[in-house]
C-alpha cells in the first residue's frame, strides 16, 4: 500500500519530465534536421553562383577568343545546370513545407528570391547563347503565386515537372524557369509588366507567346513543338 | 498535433514506468487462508445463449472451490437456452435456475440474483464465457482487504479464429489484462468485465447493484465502486475466456454499445470529475476521454487530407495523362522528414513497443497472436470510426440498444 501510494505520487511527476525530455528531443531533432536542409540547399545554391559565375566569364570571353571552344564549354554548362536546376527550386519548395514555418521562413524566402535572380540571369544568358551559338535550348518562363491566392499553381507545377523529367529523359532540350511573382523581385515585376501578366499560372514561350490558366502537359508540349519541330519530345 | 503528441507520450511513458515499477508484482500469488472460505455466488444472466451456455456451465462444473453456488438467470430467451441449461445442470445441487419469460435486461436480472443469492461475495459472468476451474482460489484472497470491493481477472478470447478475432486478442491481452493491472495500482479502474467480474455483496447492496437504465453495466458500476470507500483489485492471473464479435458488423454493434454506455456514463458521473474524494480517478477519466476526443480530431484530420491529397494527385495526373509509372522511383530523402514526421513515427513506435511489453510482460507468446500483431493497430482506426459513430448518436440524442 505504501509503494502504491508512493508510486501514485512519483510517476506523474517522473513521467511528464521524461515526456517533456521526449519532447525536446524531437524539437531538437526537427532543429537539426532543418539545420541539415539549410545547408544543403545554401551548398547548392553556392554550386549553382560558381556555375553562373564561369557562364559569365565565358560571356565575357566571347569575341576575344575562339567563339566555338566557348560555345562547346557553355554548352555542356548549360547540360549540366539544366538537370538540377529545376530539381532544386523543388527541393527548396519542399524543404520550406517540411520546416512548417513555410512563408515566413527567412532562410526559404531569402534563398528563393536569389534563386529567382539568378534565373532570370541563366534564362537571359541563355536566350544569347542561343543566338550566339546557335543552340537549340528551348526555354519556358512559368510565373506562379502561392498556392492560397493561385488555385491553380500547384497542378501547373506538377505539370511541368512531368515535362522536365521527360526532357531529362532525353536531352534536357526544354529549360524551364520558374518564377515566384510574390517574392517582389524587380526582375520578375518588369517581366509580369512586359508581359501583361494578371493571372497566374502563366506560360511564356520562347517566341512571346503567353499561355495563362491551367495547362495540360500536350497543350504545352504542343506549343513547344510548334515553336521547335526538332525537340525529342516531339517525337 | 503538438499537445495529441504530448497527451499522448506522457499516458505511454506513464504506462510504462507503472509496469516497470510492478513488474515483479503483476503476478504475485495471494494466499487463501485457512479460515477464510467465505460463500461465494455466481451469476450467470443469459440472453439466447444456446449456442454457448453449455461449454460454459461445463466450466462451471469443474470450479473447484467448495463453498459456493452458481444460479442461472434466464433473461427471457427465445432460444432453446431454458433447456440446455435444464439438462446440463440437472444432478448438481450447486446449480438454480431462475427462469424469467420476460426480458428484463442484463443489469435487470443481475439485480434480481443479487437479492436472491446466498454468497459474501458475489461473481458475475457472461454466459458466453468460460472460467478456469481454480478462478475462486486465486480471487477471492484480494477480498482479505476490507477495502476491496470487486477484483477483475484477465479476460482472454476463446478460440479466435478470424483475423478481427486475433487482433482483438492482443487488444484484450493489453487493454483488458494489464492496463486492468496497472489501473488497479493506479486506482482508476473504470470497467469491471462482464465476462467475470467478483464483488463484495456488502458493497454492491451499499451502492444499490446495477444501474439498470445504463447499456454498459459493467463500466457504470465501477465508477460507483470508485466514488464508495471501495477499491477495485485485479487478478491478473485468474482467467476467463470469452467469444469475440466474428464480423465487423458485429463489432461495430458491441463498439456502439460500449462507446455510447461510455458517453452515457461520463454524463451521469460527470460531477466525480476533478474532485478530491474521486482521487485519480477523478483525473484519469477526463485525462482518457480528452485524449480519445483529440485522438479522433486527429483521426478526422488525417482522413480529410488523405482523401483531399488523393483527389489532388488524382487531378495532377489527369494533367499528364495518367502518367504513373513513366517516373516512379523511391528515391527516400532522409532531409524530408519533418518534426510532424517524427512526432508521428514515435507515436507509433510507442504503440508497438507497448504491445510488444504488454505481450511479453503479461508472460504470453507471440506465437499464439501471430496475424493480431499486425491486425491490433489496424484496429485503433476502426475505433475511431465507432467512436466517431457513438458520439454523433449521443449528440442526436439517439438511443443505444443493449441488443
Amino acid at each position: 500500500m505504501t509503494k502504491q501510494k508512493s508510486v501514485r505520487n512519483y510517476l506523474p511527476v517522473i513521467a511528464f519530465a521524461i515526456t517533456l525530455f521526449l519532447f525536446l528531443s524531437v524539437i531538437i531533432i526537427g532543429n537539426i534536421l532543418n539545420n541539415e536542409r539549410q545547408d544543403f540547399v545554401a551548398e547548392e545554391m553556392q554550386k549553382m553562383y560558381s556555375d553562373f559565375n564561369s557562364m559569365q566569364t565565358l560571356s565575357l570571353i566571347m569575341g576575344d577568343y575562339d567563339d566555338e571552344m566557348v560555345c562547346i564549354a557553355f554548352e555542356s554548362k548549360l547540360q549540366e545546370l539544366d538537370s538540377y536546376i529545376w530539381t532544386l527550386a523543388e527541393k527548396i519548395d519542399k524543404y520550406r513545407i517540411v520546416t512548417e514555418e513555410f512563408q515566413e521562413d527567412e532562410f526559404y524566402l531569402k534563398q528563393k528570391k536569389t534563386f529567382n535572380e539568378n534565373e532570370i540571369f541563366y534564362y537571359l544568358m541563355m536566350r544569347k547563347m542561343n543566338r550566339q551559338c546557335n543552340m537549340s535550348k528551348e526555354p519556358l518562363l512559368f510565373f506562379y503565386q502561392n498556392s492560397f491566392d493561385c488555385k491553380k499553381c500547384d497542378d501547373q507545377s506538377f505539370v511541368l515537372t512531368d515535362i522536365n523529367e521527360d526532357d531529362d529523359d532525353l536531352e534536357n532540350e526544354v529549360a524551364i524557369f520558374s518564377l515566384d511573382v510574390d517574392l517582389n523581385i524587380s526582375a520578375v515585376d518588369m517581366m509580369t509588366k512586359y508581359y501583361e501578366l494578371e493571372e497566374y499560372p502563366c506560360l511564356i514561350f520562347s517566341d512571346g507567346t503567353r499561355m495563362c490558366g491551367m495547362m495540360d502537359k500536350f497543350i504545352i508540349e504542343r506549343k513547344l513543338c510548334e515553336i521547335n519541330p526538332k525537340l525529342m519530345i516531339c517525337e | 498535433m503538438y499537445l495529441v503528441w504530448f497527451l499522448a507520450t506522457f499516458y505511454s511513458v506513464y504506462f510504462f514506468l507503472t509496469i516497470a515499477v510492478y513488474r515483479k508484482d503483476l503476478f504475485e500469488k495471494r494466499k487463501l487462508p485457512r479460515s477464510f472460505r467465505p460463500r461465494v455466488t455466481f451469476l450467470i444472466p443469459a440472453y439466447n445463449e444456446a449456442k454457448s451456455i453449455a461449454d460454459s456451465l461445463k466450466s462451471m462444473k469443474k470450479v473447484t472451490y467448495k463453498n459456493i453456488e452458481f444460479i442461472v438467470l434466464n433473461d427471457g430467451s427465445k432460444d432453446d437456452t431454458s433447456k440446455i441449461v435444464r439438462e446440463n445442470i440437472k444432478g448438481d445441487d450447486r446449480f438454480s435456475f431462475i427462469d424469467n419469460k420476460e426480458n428484463k435486461g442484463k443489469a435487470g436480472v443481475l439485480n434480481q440474483g443479487i437479492k436472491i443469492c446466498t454468497g459474501d461475495f458475489v461473481a458475475c459472468m457472461d454466459a458466453d464465457s468460460v472460467v478456469e476451474p481454480n478462478i475462486v482460489q486465486k480471487v477471492i484472497p484480494y477480498f482479505l482487504d476490507e477495502k476491496t470491493g470487486a477484483v477483475t481477472v484477465s479476460v482472454e478470447v476463446k478460440n479466435p479464429k478470424s483475423f478481427l478475432q486475433k487482433a482483438m486478442a492482443v487488444e484484450f491481452a493489453i487493454g483488458l489484462s494489464l492496463f486492468l493491472k496497472i489501473f488497479s495500482y493506479l486506482k482508476c479502474v473504470f470497467v469491471t468485465p462482464g465476462p467475470f467480474s467478483m464483488y463484495r455483496k456488502s458493497m454492491l447492496n451499499e451502492i444499490g447493484g446495477y444501474d439498470e437504465t445504463n447499456i454498459t453495466e459493467d463500466h457504470e458500476i465501477a465508477f460507483r465502486v470508485n466514488k464508495s470507500k471501495y477499491n477495485i483489485e485485479n487478478c491478473i492471473d485468474a482467467r476467463v475466456y470469452t467469444i469475440l464479435p466474428r464480423t465487423f458488423k458485429q463489432l461495430y454493434v458491441q463498439r456502439r454499445r460500449w462507446y455510447s454506455g461510455a458517453i452515457q456514463t461520463f454524463m451521469k458521473h460527470r460531477k466525480m470529475m476533478f474532485k478530491k474524494e474521486s482521487g485519480f480517478f477523478g483525473v484519469y477519466i477526463p485525462f482518457h476521454y480528452t485524449l480519445i476526443i483529440l485522438g479522433l480530431f486527429t483521426f478526422l484530420a488525417s482522413i480529410y487530407l488523405s482523401i483531399s491529397r488523393f483527389i489532388r494527385e488524382i487531378l495532377y495526373y489527369q494533367y499528364t495523362g495518367f502518367n504513373f509509372f513513366d517516373h516512379f522511383s523511391l528515391s527516400l530523402d532522409p532531409l524530408m522528414y519533418g518534426r510532424v514526421n517524427l512526432l508521428g513515427t514515435s507515436l507509433v513506435a510507442a504503440a508497438m513497443i507497448l504491445m510488444i511489453v504488454g505481450i511479453i510482460v503479461t508472460r504470453r507468446k507471440f506465437r499464439n497472436y501471430n496475424l493480431g500483431l499486425i491486425g491490433f493497430p489496424l484496429l485503433f482506426i476502426l475505433y475511431q470510426v465507432y467512436w466517431g459513430s457513438a458520439i454523433w448518436n449521443a449528440i442526436n440524442n439517439k438511443k443505444v440498444k443493449w441488443r
